[in-house]
């Protein structure tokens, strides 16, 4: 645990943007930093991996057709097989891929169905939004019209406090660990 | 300054000559031999006469049609016919009698039937019936070719227009260091406009029958030649709007609308790099705006008219969205390779992976709209299976001829970019977007081709030497044309609002390259 975490305070997102870029030039880490809405670029400049949602995008995809298909087959081929309006006819013994195209917008709907819900899913659990859950944010301001810098403070406090100070920052505050 | 190099230059000059050639080769040999219905019964009734009289033999004129009513239709013939054949057309012929004549009127009238098609004959109806269509196929082949390539090349100079519009409307920065592209784009679109406007004329003045519902006779009741009735009464139906006056006169409103926005907006963006000042954005956005209102009711209306009415009888209320989508696909399409092939020549440098991305995902997305409308259609019509609907569709699919194009189109403008363009990075790798681009211009210049051919062909059309000639003269119009025009403006623009906005664009969630 580190001493102390310093908070710089901005008013506005490109001058947040040259001052993270500046302080990550200066080899200090930032833990993190707040926005009331999400900033263009931002994340290049921070220097984020890239967010793998695209891949468990597909993932949960996959698993919303092969669900999908499993749940046509189950209804329309085994459990009870329907005539509707004379299409290739279930009934008597026609394939899945014949009725294909009349199965294609329930294959699709599960499709985005399971991707959407699930990733949303996965964004919250791995943000820790839960039922009841604390907002983590050190200052309130930063839902309104703030922009924040967290920066945990291991030794050269005074060249950060000069950095953010040099960079535009309307307003530094301090929390001291060790209190706590 | 972006300068047009010589061996693009002869290269486009060498395809619009190939494509002229072919296209006035191919329209004067269709007018060649060619014979309008009434001449061809009067024809077969000279060779009938003549050779063939023992076919009147123990025929009975009365039983067949009551005095009264021959007469009647006697009275209204337009040219020369004759009773006794107009009673034998519909009688049953001995196959070798039917063979004899087909043969001494093939030699006479130079036509030619497959052998598939003989045998289907049995009657001089029948016969007078196929000749009928070999001829307005022979003469409608050549302005086939010409409708689907203008209307495929319309809509992707008509698309530069929208997508400038759209970005205007909604005040769009990243563009505005590529809007000399489809503002060059869209000076194709007079050329396209006037050869569309020179299609519908020469279907008015009957030069060829792809427009079937403007054909003598579709909706005069007394009209006929010989027992053949053109009427029909579905079109009759359709007549207050598929009237050919009123069809010329919307032709003209949208193309005249659509080249006046698009020079305005043009006009617009080169004063301001000239003077500067908000004032010409805003009247920008003004035009825009009129402009997306005129452009969505007449896209769509010019859609029905110009492709949709081809299949007279058939209607889809989808199908100006899907022309749209298609438009849009194409439109996309030719901006993203006309950047890329201005990028590898050293030009824009403002154009960095984040405009090239952007792009991308328009080509994705927009080939993905097109798929969704196009199963839209599909879909709907299959499940109903309505005998008046299911025509479109067992007209390409039922047909050898147009069975494979119909599927082989359908894939590769859709499963080609959702594959190679889905990933991030695949959408700023030039070669491959130039790779799937021209896919995708393929798949859908197949596409155009059958909206239109199995329409006008039946099941004759096929893709030949004229439709590729034609394709090749439009291309080679295409590039003259286009980048004619980027030549004679700077490819940089000035003092538009948004223009720093543009160049320090970065979107583009991965390392740029470059």
């Amino acid at each position: 645990m580190s001493k102390s975490t310093v908070y710089g305070i901005y008013d506005d997102e490109e001058v947040l943007l040259t001052s993270v870029k500046e302080i990550r030039k200066n080899d200090i880490d930032i833990k993190e930093v707040y926005t009331p809405f999400p900033v263009h670029g931002l994340d290049k400049v921070l220097g984020l991996k890239d967010t793998r949602m695209g891949i468990t995008a597909f993932i949960y995809g996959c698993i919303g057709v092969t669900l999908g298909a499993s749940m046509i087959y189950y209804i329309m081929h085994i459990d009870w097989p329907m005539n509707i309006g004379g299409k290739p006819n279930v009934t008597s013994g026609s394939y899945f891929y014949h009725n294909l195209p009349a199965y294609i917008p329930i294959l699709f709907e599960c499709t985005v169905m399971c991707a959407a819900h699930l990733m949303s899913i996965t964004y919250f659990i791995r943000c820790g939004l839960y039922p009841g859950s604390q907002s983590k944010s050190p200052d309130p301001r930063t839902t309104d019209d703030k922009f924040l810098i967290e920066i945990d403070v291991e030794s050269d406090k005074k060249k950060i406090i000069d950095l953010l100070n040099k960079t535009g920052a309307s307003e530094i505050n301090e929390k001291n660990n060790s209190d706590e | 300054m972006f300068k047009i190099t010589n061996r693009l230059k002869n290269i486009a000059k060498i395809l619009m000559i190939i494509g002229f050639v072919s296209i006035c080769f191919s329209i004067f040999n269709s007018t060649q031999n060619q014979y309008t219905d009434l001449e061809i019964h009067e024809n077969l009734i000279e060779i009938v006469n003549k050779d063939f009289s023992s076919i009147y033999n123990n025929l009975n004129v009365d039983s067949i049609y009551p005095a009264k009513d021959t007469a009647d239709i006697f009275s209204k013939q337009a040219g020369r016919t004759d009773l006794r054949y107009m009673a034998a057309s519909k009688l049953k012929l001995d196959t070798s009698i039917l063979n004899a004549i087909i043969d001494t009127a093939e030699s006479s009238m130079h036509f030619h039937l497959k052998n598939k098609e003989i045998k289907s004959i049995s009657s001089l109806y029948e016969l007078e019936k196929k000749l009928r269509k070999f001829y307005h196929t022979k003469l409608s082949k050549p302005w086939t070719s010409l409708l689907f390539n203008n209307y495929f090349f319309l809509g992707i100079s008509i698309f530069a227009v929208f997508f400038i519009a759209l970005q205007y409307v909604s005040e769009a920065a990243w563009s505005i260091v590529i809007k000399r592209i489809p503002e060059a784009v869209l000076s194709f679109l007079p050329y396209t406009g006037i050869m569309m406007l020179v299609i519908a004329v020469a279907g008015a003045l009957h030069w060829h029958h792809i427009y079937h519902w403007m054909a003598e006779g579709v909706i005069d009741q007394t009209y006929s030649i010989g027992v053949y009735k053109p009427y029909d009464k579905i079109i009759d139906g359709k007549s207050a709007f598929l009237d050919v006056t009123f069809f010329l006169i919307r032709s003209l409103i949208y193309v005249v609308g659509w080249i006046y926005f698009a020079r305005k907006l043009k006009s617009l963006s080169l004063t301001e790099d000239l003077n500067g000042g908000i004032n010409y954005y805003n009247k920008s956005i003004k035009t825009s705006a009129w402009f997306i209102v005129f452009f969505a009711v007449t896209s769509s209306v010019a859609s029905w008219d110009w492709i949709m009415s081809i299949d007279s009888h058939w209607f889809s209320t989808i199908f100006g969205w899907f022309i749209f989508a298609e438009w849009a696909a194409i439109g996309f399409t030719t901006i993203l390779l006309i950047t890329l092939y201005l990028k590898s020549q050293g030009y824009l440098k403002y154009v960095n992976n984040s405009h090239i991305h952007d792009l991308g995902k328009w080509v994705f997305a927009f080939s993905l709209v097109w798929t969704y409308t196009w199963f839209c259609q599909y879909m709907l019509i299959w499940y109903s299976n309505i005998p008046e609907e299911v025509a479109y569709y067992t007209a390409r699919l039922e047909v050898d001829n147009y069975r494979f194009l119909f599927w082989f189109s359908m894939l590769i403008s859709f499963i080609l970019p959702l594959i190679l363009l889905m990933s991030a990075p695949s959408k700023t790798n030039h070669k491959r977007l130039i790779f799937v681009s021209i896919v995708i211009l393929i798949g859908h210049w197949l596409n155009s081709y059958l909206l239109v051919a199995p329409g006008s062909l039946n099941t004759h059309g096929n893709i030949g030497w004229t439709e590729i000639a034609t394709g090749l003269g439009f291309v080679g119009a295409f590039i003259y044309i286009v980048f004619q025009s980027l030549s004679k403006v700077p490819l940089e623009t000035k003092n538009h609002p948004y223009l720093d906005e543009s160049k320090n664009l970065h979107s583009y969630p991965h390392e740029d390259s470059h």
